[in-house]
C-alpha cells in the first residue's frame, strides 16, 4: 500500500544555529534546528520566553541569518545571500504579522494594506480590488480611510493580517500575534487566521506561549533553550 | 509614488520640528538673498559710479603711455585727439567722448600755498557723463554758469577751507608746463565740491580743459574717456575701436574700465569673499538643521523602517523617501525664503536707509537690495540640494540598520 503523500516543504531549516554576541560572550539562541515548513501548515511555535521562537521566525522570514546551517526556500539555499538581496523573496513569498501590529501610522488602513502590492508593481485598478477584498475578508471593509491610530488593537491586527495575505504569500509568519490583545480578541484573530489558512491556502507559522492559542495550531513545535524538544500534530 | 507620499506625510508627524527646520531654511534663504542682493547693489552702484565718474567704459591713451616713463608732463599725452574723437562720435554705440588732463601744482591765496592735484576737464561733458552719479556739491553747473570765463577753478571742500577761499576769490595756480618750465595763472573760485574721500577733498581741484592746456602750454590731453550706451557692449566696442585705430594708424592703446578701476576691484573682491563666507555659514547651518530633523525622524521610525524592510522594501526605496523629505523641506523653505526675501528687499528699498560712512569716507551709502532673478534660482536650487544632502547621514544609518534590531527597537 502506498504511503500518504507528504507536501513538499516551502522552507527547510537544516542544522540551523543562531548565536548572538553579548560583549565578549556568545549566547546561543538556537541550536541545531531541523524543521520543514509545509504548504498546508498551520504551525505554532510554542515555548517560554527566551526559548528562541522569535529568532526562529526571523530566520524563516529571511530577516536574519543563521550562524550555522542553512535555510532553504522552495529548494533554494538562501544562506549564502545577503539580507538585502533577499528583499525580493520577502516581498513575494512571505507575509508578516507583528505582535505590535506595526502599521505605518501616516498611511490609512487602505494604504497600509496596499503597500505590499505597490512593491510588487501591481496596477492601480487591480490593487484597489485586491485591497477591498482583503479588508472585507478581515472584517474591515468600513474602515478603509481610517488611520491605524483610530482603530482598536484587534482591528489593527486584522489590518496587519490583511497586509500580510494580500500579496498571496506562500507563508505568513506571526510573532505572538495575540500578545497585545485581550483573550477574546486574540481567539477571534486566531480563528480568522485559521479561516484564511483554509480559504487562501497560505501556511501560517505563529508563535505563542498561551496554551489556548497553542491548542489552535494544527501542528505544534515546542522549543526550549533554543532547541526543538517536541513536535506534535493536532 | 507611495514613497513620495510617505515622505510628504512624515513631515507632518512632528509638526513643530518640521516647522523649526523650515524656519531655518527660510531664514537661511532670506539672509543669503538679502546679502547677495546688497552685495550686487554695491557692485552695480560702484561699477556704474566708477564708470560714470572716473573711468568711462573705455579709455584711449597714447601707445607709449604704459610702456615708457614720462620725463616731462604729458610727454606721452594724446595728440590728434580731435580726429580720434570724430571717429568715436560716429559710432552709434558710443554715448559720450571726453578728454582729461591730470594736474599737480601749488595753489596759493597770497598767504598760504597748498599742494594740490586735480583735473582739467570739459564741464558740460563731465556733467553728462556723471548723469545720475553726480557728486555732492556739484561744481559743473558753476562752470557752465561761467562759460565765458575760462580762468575759473572749483575746489574740494576741505581744500577751500584750508585756503579760506570762497566763491569769487582769486587763487594762483602754479604748475609745470609740458616743456618742464613753471607757469602760473590767477583763477577765480566758482564753487566747491565734496567727495566720498576726505583725503581727496583736501587736495582736489578742477579747471576747464582749455585752461589746463594753456597753463601747461600744450594741445595734448592725457586721454579720452569713452562711455557707451550699455556696459555690456564694452568688449565688443573695445574690439571695434581697436580695429579702427589699427586701420587708421592711430598710435593709441585702449583700456577697458575694469583695468582702470582698482578701488572697484578691491571692493568687489571684498564683498565677494564676505558674501561667500556668509553663504558657507548659512549653508552649514541649514545642512545640520535639516539633517537633525531627518535624523530624529529616522530614529523615531526605526521600527517602522524595519517593518517596511521586512515587507520587501529595498533600502534604495527607503532612502528615496528620506531624500524626498529633505528635498521637500529644502523646496518649501527655499520657495518661502525667496518670496520673503523679495518682499523684505522691496520694503527695505522703500525706506531709503542710509548706512554709516565706511572708514575713510565722508558720506554714508544707501542700504539697497538689488533683486535679480538670476541669483534667486541658484539660491533656491542650492537650498534644495543642501537639504537633500542633509539626508545622507540619516541614510547611512539606514544602510547599516539590521532588520531584526530595527523591529525590536523601542
Amino acid at each position: 500500500m502506498a504511503e500518504p503523500s507528504v507536501p513538499k516543504p516551502i522552507v527547510r531549516l537544516a542544522g540551523v544555529s543562531r548565536r548572538y554576541r553579548l560583549g565578549k560572550t556568545e549566547v546561543p539562541a538556537l541550536t541545531d534546528i531541523n524543521l520543514d515548513i509545509r504548504t498546508d501548515d498551520f504551525l505554532v511555535l510554542a515555548g517560554p520566553s527566551g526559548s528562541g521562537k522569535t529568532t526562529l521566525l526571523n530566520l524563516i522570514g529571511l530577516i536574519d541569518k543563521p550562524s550555522a546551517g542553512s535555510v532553504w526556500m522552495n529548494g533554494e539555499n538562501t544562506t549564502p545571500k545577503s539580507l538585502n538581496s533577499l528583499a525580493g523573496l520577502r516581498r513575494d513569498r512571505i507575509g508578516y504579522i507583528f505582535q505590535t501590529f506595526n502599521l505605518v501610522p501616516v498611511l490609512s488602513v487602505f494604504e497600509n494594506v496596499e503597500y505590499p502590492l505597490i512593491l510588487k508593481d501591481v496596477p492601480r485598478g487591480e490593487r484597489r480590488k485586491l485591497v477591498e477584498r482583503a479588508l472585507d475578508m478581515v472584517g474591515l471593509a468600513g474602515r478603509l480611510r481610517h488611520r491605524p491610530g483610530e482603530l482598536s488593537g484587534g482591528e489593527q491586527q486584522r489590518a496587519s493580517i490583511a497586509r500580510a495575505i494580500i500579496k498571496k504569500p506562500r507563508i505568513v509568519l506571526a510573532d505572538e500575534p495575540t500578545a497585545n490583545l485581550d483573550s477574546g480578541t486574540g481567539l477571534r484573530i486566531l480563528e480568522l487566521m485559521r479561516r484564511l489558512h483554509g480559504q487562501e491556502g497560505v501556511s501560517f507559522i505563529f508563535s505563542s506561549h498561551d496554551p489556548r492559542i497553542i491548542a489552535m495550531g494544527l501542528r505544534v513545535v515546542r522549543l526550549q533553550d533554543g532547541r526543538i524538544v517536541d513536535q506534535t500534530e493536532n | 509614488m507611495m514613497f513620495f507620499k510617505l515622505g510628504f506625510r512624515n513631515l507632518f508627524r512632528q509638526k513643530r520640528r518640521t516647522a523649526i527646520s523650515l524656519a531655518v531654511v527660510i531664514f537661511g534663504a532670506v539672509s543669503l538673498l538679502l546679502a547677495l542682493g546688497h552685495s550686487r547693489y554695491i557692485d552695480w552702484g560702484l561699477r556704474e559710479s566708477t564708470i560714470h565718474s572716473e573711468t568711462g567704459h573705455l579709455q584711449v591713451f597714447n601707445a607709449d603711455y604704459f610702456r615708457r616713463e614720462e620725463k616731462t608732463v604729458l610727454e606721452f599725452g594724446l595728440e590728434a585727439q580731435a580726429e580720434i574723437r570724430r571717429e568715436l562720435d560716429r559710432m552709434p554705440e558710443v554715448s559720450l567722448v571726453l578728454a582729461r588732463i591730470d594736474l599737480m601744482g601749488l595753489l596759493s591765496n597770497g598767504d598760504k600755498s597748498v599742494a594740490c592735484m586735480g583735473q582739467g576737464l570739459e564741464p558740460d561733458r563731465e556733467m553728462r557723463l556723471r548723469g545720475m552719479f553726480r557728486m555732492s556739491g556739484e561744481p559743473f553747473n558753476a562752470f557752465l554758469a561761467h562759460r565765458g570765463d575760462p580762468y575759473v577753478i572749483a575746489l574740494g571742500r576741505r581744500l577751500a577751507e584750508s585756503l579760506t577761499a570762497k566763491d569769487g576769490d582769486y587763487l594762483t595756480f602754479m604748475t609745470t608746463t609740458a616743456s618742464g618750465a613753471l607757469n602760473a595763472l590767477d583763477l577765480k573760485v566758482i564753487g566747491t565740491f565734496r567727495s566720498a574721500s576726505p583725503d581727496y577733498e583736501e587736495r582736489a581741484v578742477m579747471i576747464p580743459l582749455a585752461t589746463a592746456q594753456e597753463l601747461m602750454r600744450t594741445s595734448k590731453v592725457k586721454n579720452l574717456v569713452v562711455t557707451l550706451k550699455s556696459t555690456d557692449r564694452t568688449d565688443a566696442l573695445f574690439d571695434k575701436i581697436s580695429e579702427v585705430a589699427r586701420r587708421k594708424g592711430y598710435p593709441v592703446v585702449l583700456k577697458k574700465w575694469p583695468e582702470r578701476a582698482v578701488y572697484y576691484k578691491q571692493v568687489k573682491q571684498f564683498y565677494s569673499e564676505l558674501t561667500g563666507f556668509l553663504s558657507a555659514i548659512l549653508i552649514i547651518i541649514v545642512f545640520f538643521a535639516t539633517s537633525n530633523t531627518i535624523m530624529m525622524s529616522v530614529a523615531e521610525r526605526t521600527r517602522e523602517i524595519g517593518t517596511l524592510l521586512s515587507l520587501g522594501t529595498t533600502r534604495g526605496q527607503t532612502l528615496k523617501t528620506l531624500f524626498f523629505e529633505g528635498a521637500l523641506i529644502g523646496s518649501l523653505g527655499g520657495l518661502l525664503g525667496c518670496a520673503l526675501a523679495y518682499g523684505a528687499s522691496t520694503l527695505i528699498n522703500s525706506f531709503n536707509i542710509l548706512l554709516a560712512p565706511a572708514p575713510g569716507m565722508t558720506t554714508g551709502y544707501p542700504l539697497m537690495i538689488r533683486n535679480e532673478m538670476g541669483f534667486y534660482f541658484p539660491v533656491f536650487a542650492a537650498f534644495v540640494a543642501v537639504a537633500m544632502l542633509s539626508a545622507v547621514l540619516p541614510a547611512l544609518r539606514i544602510t547599516r540598520l539590521k532588520i531584526v534590531d530595527a523591529l525590536s527597537h523601542i
